[in-house]
């Protein structure tokens, strides 16, 4: 069901690894929402973001946001920060109120 | 064939049977229906539940299918109401849990459709009951005599195998419908081409002798005559018309996979959407968990209530496959109605949530989000923060939000404020929250002041690994001042971390210290562990190894007053010559090392040097002390 996270840059261990730790109900919501889901890795693609499993295994309540919000609310950090701390340190990125 | 002929034949008879049901049967029928209806008035409050008298509630059970779950339900609504009976103070009937209050919705639910059957019933038995009678005869002479059938005896039939067959409508109905059209057909190719009846009717005639004796059969009309009028090209273009139609009509309540796929993908064209586009195991899922008639009833309801369609983006395929195979026309008047009237929820949010979050229109995530309801709107909770942050929080286990609220309650704590800024927190599948509460707690902040500062700084407690962000501050000498400036410290907390990212980045610095082994299963076990440590629990691991016995005792920093900054920086910290270290990390790293089967020498060393940058000396003078305390 969520077979689609392949064709973004998500290696076939790190897809295993995802089915095995997200619990079904993040599951359901990422093949339900799958439209949105894409959207969003996609828009984070296009910053730089290469660390996609970290946002889907501690946040992937980025996922199921509007996009539209989600480029307002990231315009407030500087983008080259931000994709730093996504790919690094995913857990900081509550603390800039994302 | 013969099994549709039957099935019709018996049907008929028994609703033609009906009809002779007394005057008696009919005042009792009626004196139910203004019973539930008073009783549904009185219906303000989940107490009211407890006046369902026994006879009351095993009739209204009677219409639960399968008949299995009548007894289950009749025990849980029962004990309901002996708990609340027994409840002298009353602290059930105001604190039901969400299961209960489910029970209470339920019995609501089954006595409204109980009136709406028993209305049936009593428009079958009133004084249309003649006229419904005299079509039944009607139809069950044209059946018996292999007449040809109308648009609107399909329709009777439907409604009769409805009303008759509810637990096994879809077959049942499959079976006369394949008996009526191939019927039809015949009749039909018999009249146009002049041909003789088929060996189909003499066999059918054994059935046609055995009902003949209960009901008057109406006589044949003459074929040739019958012929002649039909074969105006009038009524020739109407009949042909009309088999069109009801094949398209009735298409939609046949069981086979392969016109069941047919009919979805109908279905997703009256409604706008590609269904060729949808993903194969959610085509599956369609196909497994619903009959097309129950599709059909919510496809209808979607086409005169257009908010889910015309809300869905046009791409978004996997949601209308879930609402189709997961929802159905009540959940989905319930969750707007909730949305809509009481949230207020503005179009382009309900765009959102009907998007991103489709599952609020499941079964569970309908349940979670009504009762959740309740909580957001106590608080006054607004649902747009909610959309915008984590807007899985709306559909988040009831029993745990519940839970989160009451250990909120023990502080004076602005509750709206908490779970609107940690959404994020509240979402995940864990405990986060709770979690993150409990570490400030063993980390010295008083948690009253912490939850009277602003709301920005409850961000904080939406970290995955707060214990590890704070003992690396208090490693780097920064512990006392986080709670330099009284009612800040979780503002200053999220201040330095945001700066110490940002200072990081600027100058490509490592903004965490990174285990030296991080790919070792020892440190993967402490790195997810989740585990946390308080005081007691320090006592215990004390009392069980001397050598942190030695340790506490040593190298904690001497305090000379007892302000609470000397009291924290007691609790926190180890002093090692220059070197601090965190406390709370060396026991809970221990603790996590012993489990994993190091010893204990090895396990202090590992503890106390975990993520912690040291030069060569600090490490030797590390060893050297863990030597001392007779590691």
């Amino acid at each position: 069901m969520i077979e689609y996270l392949k064709t973004f840059i998500i290696t076939t261990k790190e897809y295993d690894y995802i089915c095995d730790h997200l619990d079904s109900e993040l599951i359901l919501n990422l093949t339900v929402m799958q439209d949105n889901v894409c959207e969003v890795l996609q828009f984070l693609t296009s910053l730089g973001v290469k660390n996609l499993i970290a946002v889907l295994l501690y946040r992937p309540d980025l996922c199921f946001r509007d996009i539209d919000t989600l480029k307002e609310q990231f315009m407030r950090v500087d983008p080259q920060l931000l994709v730093n701390i996504i790919n690094h340190n995913i857990d900081d990125l509550v603390c800039f109120s994302i | 064939m013969l099994a549709g002929k039957e099935i019709i034949i018996g049907l008929l008879k028994q609703a033609i049977a009906s009809f002779n049901n007394t005057d008696q049967e009919r005042q009792t029928i009626i004196t139910d229906i203004d019973n539930y209806k008073t009783f549904l008035t009185n219906f303000t409050s989940p107490v009211a539940i407890t006046q369902l008298s026994t006879e009351m509630l095993d009739r209204l059970v009677e219409n639960i299918v399968p008949a299995e779950n009548q007894a289950t339900l009749v025990a849980k609504i029962k004990l309901l109401q002996d708990l609340m009976v027994e409840d002298a103070d009353q602290n059930y009937q105001k604190n039901l849990a969400p299961e209960q209050l489910m029970i209470v919705e339920e019995v609501k639910e089954l006595i409204i459709r109980t009136i709406s059957k028993n209305q049936f019933l009593i428009s079958v038995l009133n004084d249309k009951a003649g006229k419904a009678k005299t079509k039944y005869q009607e139809l069950l002479t044209l059946i018996e005599n292999n007449e040809l059938i109308k648009e609107s005896d399909y329709d009777l039939l439907a409604e009769l195998v409805r009303n008759y067959c509810t637990v096994q409508f879809e077959n049942t109905w499959d079976k006369v419908l394949t008996y009526l059209n191939v019927r039809n057909a015949e009749k039909l190719g018999m009249i146009f081409n002049g041909q003789s009846e088929k060996p189909i009717i003499a066999e059918e005639s054994e059935i046609n002798d055995q009902v003949a004796l209960e009901v008057p059969v109406k006589p044949k009309a003459a074929p040739e005559s019958e012929r002649i009028e039909i074969k105006t090209a009038k009524l020739e273009q109407k009949l042909l018309d009309f088999i069109q139609k009801s094949r398209e009509k009735y298409r939609a309540i046949i069981s086979n996979p392969i016109e069941k796929e047919k009919v979805i993908n109908t279905f997703f064209d009256e409604l706008g959407f590609n269904y060729e586009h949808l993903d194969l195991a959610l085509k599956n899922q369609l196909l497994l968990y619903r009959n097309v008639y129950q599709l059909k009833r919510l496809v209808d309801y979607l086409k005169s209530n257009q908010t889910i369609t015309s809300n869905l983006n046009p791409g978004n395929l996997e949601a209308l496959a879930y609402i189709l195979s997961e929802s159905n026309e009540i959940i989905i008047e319930k969750v707007l109605r909730q949305l809509v009237y009481v949230h207020d929820v503005s179009d382009p949010d309900l765009k959102k949530i009907i998007n991103l979050m489709t599952p609020i229109f499941g079964e569970k995530g309908s349940k979670n989000f009504l009762a959740n309801a309740k909580i957001f709107e106590q608080y006054g909770i607004d649902l747009q923060v909610i959309i915008n942050s984590s807007i899985n929080v709306l559909v988040v286990n009831n029993k745990k939000l519940r839970e989160i609220v009451k250990v909120l309650s023990k502080y004076p704590v602005d509750i709206k404020g908490i779970i609107e800024k940690c959404a994020i927190a509240i979402g995940k599948a864990d405990d986060l929250l709770i979690h993150n509460i409990k570490i400030l707690e063993n980390y010295g902040f008083d948690l009253t002041t912490f939850f009277a500062e602003k709301s920005s700084s409850y961000v904080i407690l939406n970290c995955y690994y707060l214990a590890e962000k704070i003992d690396q501050i208090i490693e780097a000498g920064l512990g006392e001042e986080i709670h330099r400036e009284p009612g800040a410290a979780g503002a200053i907390l999220t201040r330095m971390i945001v700066k110490k990212v940002s200072y990081c980045f600027k100058n490509n610095l490592l903004t965490w210290e990174k285990a030296s082994d991080s790919e070792s299963l020892i440190s993967k076990r402490v790195a997810d562990s989740g585990y946390i440590i308080d005081e007691p629990e320090i006592r215990l691991l004390v009392a069980e190894h001397s050598i942190l016995g030695a340790l506490d005792d040593g190298y904690r920093p001497a305090i000379f007053s007892l302000t609470p900054l000397a009291l924290i920086r007691r609790r926190t910290q180890f002093q090692f010559d220059q070197t601090v270290i965190s406390r709370l990390k060396v026991f809970r790293v221990f603790k996590l090392a012993i489990d994993h089967g190091l010893s204990e020498s090895e396990a202090l060393l590992y503890a106390i040097t975990y993520k912690t940058a040291l030069s060569a000396a600090e490490y030797q003078n590390i060893k050297y002390i863990i030597e001392k305390l007779g590691g």
